[in-house]
C-alpha cells in the first residue's frame, strides 16, 4: 500500500516535472533556409515580427498585421487615413539594415521579437549583416528575396511563419494572378507598338532610371518601353532636357508632385508628345508608392494602373474596383470613394487647354 | 606685360567664341551648324529662319540658356575666387571659404525635403548662401581678434563645419527613396536643367556682383599687403572688405543656387590667370572672368556629350581641374610667389 | 608744410594687455626723431597706435591738431606715410606696382593710378636708384632691395611725415648707409621722419632728437648727445658703453659721437 502511494506520488511528480519539456517538444523548433542560403532556426510559433526595413514592414503588414511590431519610419499624415488606426499607431522602431541604420539594437531587443524579417536585395553584404545582428541579439534573422517574381513565395513564407497560412496563400495567389493578368495582355504587343515612357523623378524631372534599374521594374512589366534604354544599363541617373526632347516620349510618369505641377505649364516641356496629349501621370503614393519605392508588394497596385495609363484600349476593366479590393486585402482598409477619387485622379490623360 | 596682356585677352576671347560655337552645335539632339547660324541670323535680322520650331526650341530654349548659364557661373566663380585670393592673401583660397556653398546647399536640401517648387528651392539656396556668410561675418565681428582675416577664416571654417553637419543630418533624415537621390544629384552640381527663368535671376546677380569688384580693382591690390599696411596706405579696409565679401557672396550664391556645387573654378582659374597676366587685379579680374566662363562652358559641354547620361558638373571640374592645377604648379618656376 | 604728429599722454597696447603708458612725443616736418629701445619694449606697438592702426588705450594722438581717431584713413595717409619692415608678400607684384601703391592716398575710391601717378612712382624709383629692378618681382629681390622699394613707396606717397620701423634691419652695411642718407635727404626736403632703430650710432648719425622707450615708458626726449648716455644705455639695454667723439673730417675737424659697448 505505502509503496504504491509512493510510486504514484513519484510518478505524478515526474509527470509534472516533464510537462514543460513535453510542451516544448510539442511546439518544437524548425529550420528554414532563407533566400541567402542561410539556415535559420525558428521557433514554431512566431507572434512578434520585427521588420528590418520598409519593404519588409509592408510585407508583414499585409500578410500578418497583428504580428508586426512596428514601422521603420514614421507614417506621414497623408498616409495614415489609409491604414486602420490600431496599425497606424504602432511604434516606430527604425530600420535595421540597408540604406542607413536608424535602429538601436537595444530597441530591437526591448521589442522582444521572435524573428527579424528583411525583404529586399539579397547579397553577401546583407547576409553578413544579418548574421551579425543575429549573433548580437540572439534573434533569428530571415532574408527574403524582394524581386517581383518571388513575391508570392515571400508572402507564403510570412504567412506560414506567423500562423496566417491561409491569408498568405490567398495573397500569394492574388499577386500571381495580378502579375500574370497584366503580362498576358501586354505580351501580345509587338516591340514597335510599345508605348514609349519617360519616367521623371526629382523636382525638375530630369532624374530617371536606366534599363535594369529597380525603379523601372513595374513599368517594364506593364509593357512600357523606357525611352532611357538607349543610354545603357544602370540605376538612377540625371539626363538633360535636350535628351528628353529628343526621346519625345508618348507618356510621362512621375513620382514628384513639384515636377508634375510645373511640367504642363512649362514652355520647353510643352513640345513633348506626352505633354501635348496630356499623358502626364503622377503615380499615387498613399500610403506607399505605387510604382517604385519602397520595392515591396505596394507595387502590385501600380501594375494595372500603369496598364491603364499606357494601354487604355487594352485595359478596360474596372480599375477603381481593383484598387479598392487591393487596399482592403493588403492594407486592411477599403478606401472611401473620396480617397479613391484622389488616388485615381491622375490616371486619365488631361490634354492642355 | 602690356603686350602680353593684349595677347592673352585676344586669345581668351577667341577661346570663348570657339566654346560658344561648339556648345551651340553639339548635343544629344541633332542640330546642324547651318541651322544654328540661320537661327542666329534670323534673331538678329528679324526675318524668318526656315528652321523647324523644334530645333529653334532646342537652340534658344535649351542649349542657349545652358550656355549663357555656364558662362555666367564660370565668370562668377572665377571672379569671386580671384577677389578672395587677394583679400585673404592666400592663393589657395576658393569662394567657399566663408561658407556660401554650405549655406546654399543647406537651403536647397531644405527646399527639396519640403517638396517646394523649383523656384523656391533656388530661392532658399540663394538666401542660405547669403545668410551663411552673414553669420560668418557677424561671428567674426563679434570676436575682437588682432587679425580680422584670420578670424574670418576661422569663423568660416566653424560655420562651414556646422552647415556640413546640418546637411549630413538632413540627408540622414531624408526619405531615402525619393528625397535623398534628388538631394545627391543637386549637390553634385549640374546645369542639365538650366532654363531661361534661371537666367533671369542669376544673370543680374552676377553682373551686380562684378561691378564693385571692377570699381575697387586698385584697392583690392592693396588688400594683399595685409590689413595694417593697406590702412597705412590710405585704404578703408573694412569697407573694401565688406564690398568684396558682399560681391563675391552674391555671385557665388547665385551660381550655386542655379547649378549646385561646382568646385575648383574659383581656385584654379585665378591661378592660371595670374600666371598669364600677373597679379594686378585690373588685369586679373577680366582675365579670370573670361577664362572661367570659357572653362566652365567647355566642361559643361563635355558633361553633356561625353556619355549618354549627364556627368555631374562638380565631378568633372574636379577631374579636369586637378591635373590642370598640378601641371601648372609643376611647370611654373615662380609658383605663386 | 607745417605738419605735426603728436602723441599726448598716450597709453598703448591691447585691451587687457597694456604695453605702454603716458608717452608724449611729437614729430614736426623737417626734423628726424630716432626712437631707441630694446626688443619687446613697445616700439612697434607705439608706432601702430601713433598711425591709428591700433586704437589708443588712453590719451590721444593728434595729426595737425586734429584727433587722429576722427580722421579718415585716406586723409591720414596723405599726411603720414609708414615704412614697415620689409616682407616677402604672396603675389608677384613688380617693384613698380609696389611703389605705385603708395599713390593710393591721392586716388579717389574707384580710381586707378593715372599717368601722373606713374611719373611720381618712376621718380621715386629713380631717386633710390632702383631703376634696374622696376619690373622685377618684388617677392624675389633681396631683403635690402625690398626695404628700399618700400622707402620709395613712402616717397611716392608724398606725405610730409614719415614713420619708419627699423628700416635698416637686415640690410647690409652699404645699404644701411644708403637708407640713412635717404632719411637725411627726406628731412632736408622738408619731411619729418620718426625712425625706430636699435643702433645708437644711427641716432648720432642723423637724429635731431632721440626718444628712449623702455618698459613702455618714455625715458628721454632730447637731442642725441643728451639722451644717449652710458647710464641710459645701461638702463635701456643692460649694456655698458663708452661714448667717444671720432674725427671724421680732418680738414673741418668735424666729429661724430659713437657708442661702443665694452665687454667684460
Amino acid at each position: 500500500m505505502d509503496r504504491r502511494r509512493w510510486l504514484t506520488a513519484a510518478g505524478l511528480l515526474a509527470a509534472a516535472a516533464s510537462m514543460p519539456r513535453a510542451a516544448r517538444a510539442q511546439h518544437g523548433r524548425r529550420d528554414i533556409v532563407d533566400a541567402a542560403g542561410r539556415k535559420v532556426a525558428l521557433p514554431a510559433r512566431v507572434e512578434r515580427i520585427y521588420a528590418a526595413g520598409p519593404p519588409a514592414s509592408i510585407l508583414v503588414y499585409a500578410v500578418a498585421p497583428d504580428a508586426l511590431l512596428g514601422w521603420t519610419t514614421p507614417l506621414r499624415a497623408a498616409e495614415r487615413p489609409f491604414i486602420p488606426a490600431k496599425y497606424a499607431d504602432l511604434p516606430v522602431l527604425g530600420r535595421l539594415t540597408g540604406r542607413g541604420n536608424t535602429a538601436n539594437v537595444e530597441v530591437v531587443l526591448a521589442a522582444k521579437p521572435d524573428v527579424i524579417v528583411d525583404y529586399g536585395a539579397v547579397n553577401d553584404t546583407y547576409a553578413s549583416l544579418a548574421d551579425r545582428v543575429s549573433q548580437q541579439t540572439g534573434i533569428p534573422y530571415l532574408l527574403l528575396d524582394g524581386t517581383f517574381d518571388r513575391m508570392p513565395d515571400a508572402m507564403r513564407l510570412v504567412g506560414e511563419l506567423a500562423g496566417e497560412s491561409a491569408r498568405g496563400e490567398a495573397l500569394a495567389r492574388y499577386a500571381r494572378e495580378t502579375v500574370d493578368g497584366v503580362s498576358r495582355r501586354v505580351a501580345a504587343i509587338p516591340p514597335a507598338k510599345r508605348t514609349r515612357v519617360y519616367y521623371g523623378r526629382g523636382p525638375r524631372g530630369l532624374d530617371t532610371g536606366l534599363a535594369g534599374s529597380i525603379n523601372m521594374e513595374v513599368i517594364d512589366r506593364a509593357g512600357g518601353l523606357n525611352v532611357a534604354v538607349e543610354a545603357g544599363r544602370g540605376g538612377l541617373v540625371q539626363v538633360s532636357l535636350e535628351q528628353v526632347l529628343r526621346w519625345n516620349p508618348e507618356v510621362i510618369v512621375t513620382t514628384d508632385p513639384t515636377f508634375f505641377a510645373a511640367v504642363r505649364g512649362d514652355r520647353l516641356w510643352g513640345s513633348i508628345a506626352a505633354v501635348r496629349s496630356g499623358r502626364v501621370h503622377l503615380a499615387p503614393a498613399e500610403p506607399f508608392g505605387w510604382i517604385d519605392f519602397p520595392p515591396s508588394l505596394n507595387r502590385l497596385v501600380g501594375l494595372p494602373w500603369l496598364g491603364h495609363v499606357l494601354y487604355p484600349a487594352l485595359f478596360t476593366d474596372d480599375l477603381r474596383a481593383f484598387v479598392a479590393d487591393f487596399y482592403l486585402r493588403c492594407y486592411h482598409r477599403a478606401p472611401t470613394p473620396a480617397q479613391l477619387d484622389t488616388l485615381l485622379a491622375t490616371a486619365a490623360p488631361r490634354p492642355s487647354g | 606685360m602690356r603686350r602680353r596682356t593684349t595677347l592673352v585677352i585676344v586669345a581668351t576671347v577667341a577661346l570663348l567664341a570657339v566654346a560658344v560655337l561648339a556648345g551651340m552645335s553639339v548635343g544629344r539632339f541633332p542640330v546642324a551648324p547651318g541651322d544654328v547660324a540661320a537661327l542666329l541670323l534670323a534673331r538678329v535680322t528679324g526675318a524668318p529662319s526656315g528652321v523647324a520650331p523644334a530645333i529653334e526650341t532646342i537652340v534658344f530654349g535649351v542649349r542657349g540658356p545652358r550656355i549663357v548659364a555656364a558662362l555666367a557661373i564660370g565668370a562668377a566663380l572665377a571672379a569671386a575666387g580671384a577677389a578672395y585670393q587677394n583679400l585673404f592673401r592666400n592663393p589657395l583660397v576658393s569662394p567657399d571659404i566663408l561658407g556660401v556653398s554650405g549655406g546654399a546647399a543647406l537651403g536647397a536640401v531644405l527646399g527639396i525635403m519640403l517638396a517646394l517648387p523649383v523656384i523656391a528651392i533656388q530661392g532658399l539656396a540663394f538666401c542660405g548662401g547669403l545668410v551663411a556668410v552673414g553669420l560668418v561675418y557677424a561671428v567674426a565681428s563679434a570676436v575682437r581678434g588682432h587679425d580680422p582675416l584670420l578670424v574670418l577664416v576661422l569663423a568660416g571654417i566653424l560655420v562651414g563645419a556646422l552647415l556640413g553637419a546640418c546637411i549630413a543630418l538632413s540627408k540622414y533624415l531624408a526619405d531615402p527613396y525619393n528625397q535623398l537621390p534628388a538631394i545627391t544629384f543637386w549637390l553634385l552640381g549640374s546645369l542639365a536643367a538650366a532654363a531661361p527663368a534661371d537666367l533671369a535671376a542669376a544673370l543680374p546677380a552676377v553682373l551686380v556682383g562684378l561691378v564693385p569688384l571692377w570699381l575697387l580693382r586698385w584697392r583690392i591690390n592693396l588688400l594683399s599687403l595685409g590689413d595694417e599696411e593697406a590702412r597705412a596706405l590710405g585704404v578703408s579696409t573694412v569697407r573694401v572688405r565688406v564690398a568684396v565679401i558682399a560681391s563675391a557672396t552674391l555671385m557665388t550664391a547665385a551660381a550655386v543656387s542655379i547649378a549646385g556645387i561646382v568646385g575648383w573654378i574659383g581656385l584654379v582659374i585665378p591661378h592660371l590667370a595670374r600666371t598669364l597676366v600677373g597679379p594686378d587685379f585690373a588685369r586679373l579680374l577680366p582675365t579670370s572672368v573670361a577664362l572661367g566662363a570659357a572653362f566652365l562652358l567647355l566642361v559643361d559641354t563635355l558633361a553633356r556629350t561625353l556619355a549618354r547620361i549627364e556627368i555631374p558638373l562638380g565631378v568633372l571640374t574636379a577631374f579636369i581641374g586637378t591635373p590642370l592645377f598640378l601641371w601648372q604648379l609643376v611647370r611654373s618656376r615662380r609658383g605663386w610667389q | 608744410m607745417n605738419a605735426r604728429l603728436e602723441a599726448i599722454a598716450l597709453d598703448f597696447g591691447y585691451r587687457g594687455h597694456p604695453v605702454g603708458r603716458g608717452v608724449t612725443l611729437s614729430l614736426r616736418d623737417g626734423e628726424i626723431v630716432c626712437l631707441l629701445g630694446p626688443n619687446g619694449g613697445g616700439k612697434s606697438t607705439f608706432f601702430r597706435t601713433l598711425l591709428g592702426l591700433l586704437p589708443a588705450q588712453g590719451g590721444r594722438v593728434r595729426l595737425d591738431g586734429e584727433d587722429l581717431a576722427t580722421m579718415a584713413r585716406a586723409a591720414i595717409a596723405r599726411r603720414v606715410s609708414y615704412v614697415p619692415q620689409a616682407h616677402a608678400g604672396f603675389f608677384p607684384y613688380t617693384v613698380r606696382d609696389v611703389v605705385l601703391m603708395g599713390r593710393t592716398a591721392h586716388l579717389g575710391p574707384f580710381a586707378v593710378p593715372s599717368r601722373r601717378d606713374h611719373e611720381v612712382a618712376t621718380g621715386a624709383i629713380a631717386r633710390l636708384r632702383l631703376d634696374h629692378l622696376a619690373e622685377a618681382d618684388f617677392t624675389r629681390i633681396s631683403g635690402g632691395e625690398r626695404q628700399l622699394a618700400l622707402i620709395a613707396r613712402a616717397i611716392a606717397q608724398a606725405a610730409p611725415l614719415v614713420v619708419m620701423d627699423e628700416p635698416t634691419a637686415s640690410l647690409d652695411f652699404g645699404n644701411q648707409v644708403r637708407v640713412l642718407d635717404e632719411v637725411r635727404a627726406l628731412a632736408r626736403g622738408g619731411c619729418g621722419v620718426l625712425m625706430a632703430t636699435h643702433d645708437p650710432d644711427q641716432a648720432f648719425l642723423c637724429a635731431d632728437r632721440v626718444a628712449l622707450i623702455g618698459g613702455g615708458r618714455l625715458l628721454a626726449d632730447a637731442p642725441p648727445d643728451e639722451a644717449v648716455t652710458p647710464a641710459a644705455m645701461r638702463m635701456l639695454y643692460g649694456v655698458d658703453v663708452v661714448l667717444r667723439d671720432v674725427e671724421i673730417d680732418a680738414g673741418s675737424g668735424r666729429t661724430r659721437r659713437i657708442c661702443v659697448p665694452v665687454g667684460p
